[in-house]
């Protein structure tokens, strides 16, 4: 259990700088404990302000790292706005609003300068900042020489700017606020918009970028910009607190902002990091830098202690990138005890309705290797067979079932089919969720996300296995997930697992709405709605069990089980002409296997220590069918039970008096003649025979694609 | 360094994992597509003994007639192993009963004082003395898995001189389960769940390996007409029996609540029923099943040079049914095998 929260606490964007995060925390405390009156609202004011200078600059450094670069002129920047804006302010006396627009305006044409040499002429990010840096520094040490006589004496009283400077906004310093609105805005620029995505699409791979195309000259260029702009709003502050100009203004910025955004966990490589993380590892570095400065530590020894910190972050930036997903591999799988009831006897021979035979080993094979892994079969008034296949397409097969022809490329792994009054194919696609496939072979999305749990880690609301469906007389579409925690190609990994991951779903055509009807299921396979459409049954595979859910009548809403302890795991479940049901089996259970059931550890250490091929498993290579009625009876089987002509029975749909059978990886439909069925029976005319039922609404679609 | 903390920490786990079929173990289906010459329940060994083929198959010790089966004798116990003596003798190891030293018509001349259990293999000097490999003291050997599954250890090689009582050469092993005599007298001795061969001084026990880390349960071993011998391998390890057998706690439980039938274990032939366990890779596909899938049952015979170097496999891969090979020799140019899992005697032409 300690396990499993960790893999999913893990896979949690938020949780990156869970380190930094700690460690700020921890300095606050420490710092509390140390300095006194740490939290006296003076101290508090005076820090925040002082942080947000730094903030500025550590947003623009982390921008550009994100971005897959780095701005290593931000310090003299800084020094030339400041410059720029003083000047402006108490010389040319210009109003306080065009100092500031000049001073951004400096910024943001510097960076554009950085912008301009990295986004098009491609010259590499970090030696191109670092010319900039000089060659800014130089400029202001010229400029400010030359303004420093004058800018002494010149003085210009302007409240605004001096509340800029030392004043409060909602108890809290000017330019915190400020930054803490410019990290929100940039929090949701960087997470929602295109220009966010951009930037770290750019950041985490050019190439894959630019296939993508995304124009990433331009993307750095106004990345570039923006961090200058960024940078000269800290910059600004600075210079309304002080009103003065030294030669050190800005030097070693750079250094300390990369240091900061580094800690925070925004990654050196490019394409991670968030405006939180920033935040949070300027906290720290600041911290550090101010207060052991204030306790007394020397200059230099801060300074030596800030390149640690950054070469630390750097390293544990490398291990975690690296190893943060290996971590969640290992530690996703998490095996719980399932135990099984007793082996039902199935020998040969016996009036058991149990009783193996060779019913289905003789079954007559059609579209035989022209089709690859029907998991579920339609079949239509004009009696063309519909079946989902491997490579993700509908394909459809008119009698005598000899050729296939595409009919739908939906893409994912279709499985569950079903088929509404108009002859609409609704599928659920593992993967992608609920589609729908109309008569002329266009293809809508009907479905694909769900209400989320209120108490699972993971966020659930996207639909991944999808697996089977049926349609209720009302048109809803109750639809099983068999798992969210892991995709199709896992789906291994669910049953070494044993867990109750799977849900049911209800598609409402009416608002276009899914919602979780019943959850907790031991993956959800098989749906198929009762001939009386009061109730569904669900199929639990890995528990080996069918449950009944109430849709309709006083226990709507309940479920309980109807057939415990099966032979076998169940699949699909169809209506049959006599009233009853059919149910496929589509692995039998084997003692080991069940025993293995019972060992979490052992399951564990499996899947730990041995490649895929070598795991234990429930028997898929043999088939069976079962028909039950109602009340929960097994009535009799049907066995192909060394799997000679259909291993893996995941479904079986009766027509006309026949039985038509798909498998998963079969390379087959098989079909078997039912002597005592009833000849015109179809399943299309057991749902939709009822003219009150042909007016089911039409689907609202999401999209078309 | 990791191997000793593995070993520190999983004292049980195997070490090497088996390695792949490959060079002169390279598979091949010439196993698979070999005559059946004869088909009997339980076929286990077969000898030659002057002109004759000497078969056993149970309780019943058989010779070979054309393609028809002339019983020799039924005893009151399996017969376990069988080995060809000097001047027609026969000897065989009777289950719960002793070592007999039989004639052609199959008439008793001689039998050990000490009752004999689980004898899993025997070979002859010229002599007349009689070396036996004892598989385990435990279990008989038609339940070998149960020695195998149990970690047994307590399998011997042994000698039963020629009018003196026998004694044991070296104890402590992990299932004796072939014996052959090599060409400077030393005894050539297959440890099955050790997965090697041995080759072991009768004077003084002392053994080194000469083959070792194999990708299967060695068997009996035969010497070849051109030199060199005849292995049987009777099942392939896979990594899953493997890891079974480091996991006390589901190996216990599996012991003593399933049917030998259906435990994870290696088998003479597979697939007859559901409740066998199934291992990922053998999931049929699209009516495929996969021939390197893991094999819960595999036929293979190896033919080993003078110096023990293995030249050439004949296979029957997963799939296939002449699986659980327990006995091979040459005898006019075939190669002829008992698939145990089938109940057949095989015939191949063996290449030059």
């Amino acid at each position: 259990m300690p396990t499993k929260i960790f893999s999913e606490l893990m896979s949690k964007p938020w949780m990156e700088p869970i380190i930094p995060f700690t460690a700020l925390v921890a300095l606050v405390l420490y710092f509390g404990a140390v300095v006194p009156n740490y939290f006296s609202f003076a101290n508090i004011s005076t820090l925040l302000r002082q942080f947000a200078e730094l903030g500025f600059v550590a947003l623009a450094v982390g921008l550009t790292l994100i971005s897959g670069g780095v701005d290593l002129s931000v310090g003299s920047i800084f020094a030339l706005v400041d410059l720029t804006v003083l000047v402006c302010l108490n010389i040319y006396q210009l109003p306080l609003w065009l100092s500031i627009a000049a001073g951004i305006a400096v910024g943001a044409a510097l960076g554009g300068v950085n912008g301009f040499f990295i986004g098009f002429m491609k010259t590499r990010p970090f030696l191109t900042t670092l010319v900039t840096l000089i060659i800014y520094r130089a400029l202001f040490n010229m400029l400010s020489l030359h303004y420093s006589a004058d800018l002494s004496s010149a003085f210009v009283f302007n409240e605004t700017w001096d509340w800029a400077g030392s004043g409060f906004l909602f108890g809290m310093p000017v330019n915190a606020v400020l930054l803490l609105v410019t990290g929100l805005v940039g929090h949701v620029l960087l997470s929602r918009s295109k220009f966010g995505w951009r930037v770290v699409a750019v950041g985490a791979s050019r190439k894959a970028a630019r296939h993508a195309g995304i124009s990433y000259s331009w993307v750095l260029f106004y990345t570039y910009i923006v961090a200058g702009a960024i940078a000269a709003v800290g910059a600004i502050f600075y210079a309304s607190r002080l009103n003065s100009i030294g030669s050190t203004t800005g030097v070693g910025l750079e250094i300390t902002a990369l240091a900061a955004v580094v800690t925070g966990g925004v990654s050196l490589s490019g394409g991670r990091g968030t405006v939180g993380s920033m935040m949070i590892g300027t906290g720290v570095v600041f911290l550090l830098v101010n207060n052991l400065t204030s306790l007394g530590v020397s200059a230099p020894f801060v300074a030596s202690l800030l390149g640690f910190i950054l070469l630390l972050a750097v390293g544990l930036d490398v291990k975690w990138a690296k190893n943060r997903h290996k971590a969640i591999e290992k530690t996703y799988v998490n095996p719980v005890v399932l135990e099984l009831g007793p082996l039902p006897d199935t020998s040969p021979g016996t009036a058991s309705p149990l009783s193996q035979n060779d019913v289905l080993r003789s079954a007559e094979a059609l579209c035989i290797d022209r089709i690859e892994g029907p998991e579920d079969i339609v079949i239509d008034s004009r009696d063309w067979i519909y079946a989902g296949t491997r490579q993700g397409w509908i394909v459809r097969s008119a009698p005598p079932y000899d050729e296939v022809e595409i009919f739908a490329r939906i893409g994912g792994r279709p499985l569950g089919l079903a088929m509404d009054a108009e002859e609409n194919i609704y599928v659920c696609v593992a993967g992608m969720g609920l589609y729908m496939v109309a008569p002329d072979g266009t293809t809508s999305r009907l479905a694909d996300r769900t209400n989320r749990s209120l108490f699972t880690l993971i966020d659930n609301s996207r639909l991944r296995l999808t697996d089977d469906l049926d349609i209720a007389p009302d048109g809803k579409v109750y639809f099983s997930e068999a798992t969210y925690r892991f995709e199709m190609h896992e789906w291994m990994f669910d049953s070494l697992e044993g867990r109750a991951s799977g849900r049911v779903c209800c598609y409402d055509p009416k608002t276009g709405k899914t919602t979780t009807v019943l959850g907790g299921l031991h993956f959800a396979n098989g749906i198929c709605v009762a001939h009386d459409g009061q109730s569904v049954f669900v199929a639990e595979t890995w528990a080996c069990r069918v449950k009944r859910l109430w849709i309709k009548g006083p226990k709507a809403g309940q479920a309980e089980i109807l057939l415990d302890n099966l032979p076998g795991q169940p699949d699909n479940i169809n209506r049959a002409s006599d009233g009853t049901y059919w149910l496929a089996l589509c692995a039998m259970r084997s003692p080991a296997n069940d025993l293995s059931l019972k060992h979490p550890g052992f399951r564990l250490r499996m899947v730990k220590n041995l490649p895929k091929d070598e795991w234990l498993f429930q028997g898929s290579n043999h088939g069976c069918v079962l028909r039950f009625d109602e009340n929960g009876q097994i009535l009799e089987s049907m066995w192909d039970a060394e799997g000679v002509s259909h291993p893996q029975v995941t479904s079986m749909r009766e027509h006309k008096g026949y039985l038509y059978l798909g498998g998963l990886e079969n390379n087959r439909i098989g079909r078997i003649p039912l002597p005592w069925a009833d000849k015109s029976w179809t399943s299309l005319k057991s749902y939709w025979r009822r003219p009150e039922d042909k007016a089911a609404p039409t689907p609202q679609i999401l999209a078309a694609e | 360094m990791f191997q000793f903390l593995s070993k520190w920490f999983r004292p049980e786990a195997e070490s090497l994992p088996p390695p792949m079929l490959d060079g002169p173990w390279s598979a091949n289906d010439r196993l698979e597509a070999a005559k059946t010459i004869a088909a009997l329940q339980d076929m286990d060994c077969i000898c030659v003994c002057g002109d004759r083929l000497y078969v056993s198959a149970g309780n019943r010790l058989s010779w070979l007639d054309g393609e028809r089966l002339v019983t020799v004798a039924d005893f009151s116990g399996v017969v376990s192993a069988l080995a060809a003596g000097p001047d027609g003798v026969v000897v065989a190891a009777i289950e719960g009963h002793e070592l007999v030293r039989l004639d052609a018509r199959g008439a008793e001349i001689a039998r050990a004082a000490e009752p004999s259990n689980c004898i899993t293999a025997l070979a002859c000097d010229a002599s007349g003395s009689v070396y036996f490999t004892q598989g385990s003291q435990a279990c008989r050997a038609d339940e070998w898995y149960q020695d195998l599954m149990r970690l047994g250890e307590t399998g011997s090689v042994g000698v039963w001189p020629s009018g003196a009582q026998p004694r044991f050469i070296r104890r402590g092993m992990r299932y004796a389960n072939g014996v052959a005599l090599a060409a400077d007298g030393k005894l050539l001795v297959s440890e099955a769940w050790a997965h090697r061969v041995l080759r072991i001084d009768p004077a003084t026990g002392a053994a080194e390996t000469v083959l070792e880390n194999l990708a299967g349960y060695p068997g009996r071993l035969e010497p070849a007409s051109g030199g060199g011998f005849w292995l049987a391998v009777f099942a392939l390890r896979t990594l899953l029996v493997d890891f079974v057998l480091s996991e006390p706690a589901f190996r216990t439980e599996m012991i003593e609540t399933i049917d030998p039938l259906y435990w994870v274990r290696p088998a003479l032939s597979s697939g007859s029923s559901y409740l066998e366990p199934l291992q990922g890779g053998a999931i049929v596909k699209l009516g495929i099943r996969k021939a390197w899938s893991p094999p819960r049952s595999y036929g293979l015979v190896c033919r080993l040079s003078d110096s023990l170097v293995p030249l050439e496999s004949f296979h029957s891969r997963v799939g296939g049914s002449h699986h659980g090979i327990t006995s091979a020799l040459d005898h006019g140019g075939r190669l002829l095998a008992v698939s145990k899992g089938a109940g057949k005697l095989l015939e191949v032409e063996a290449s030059a």
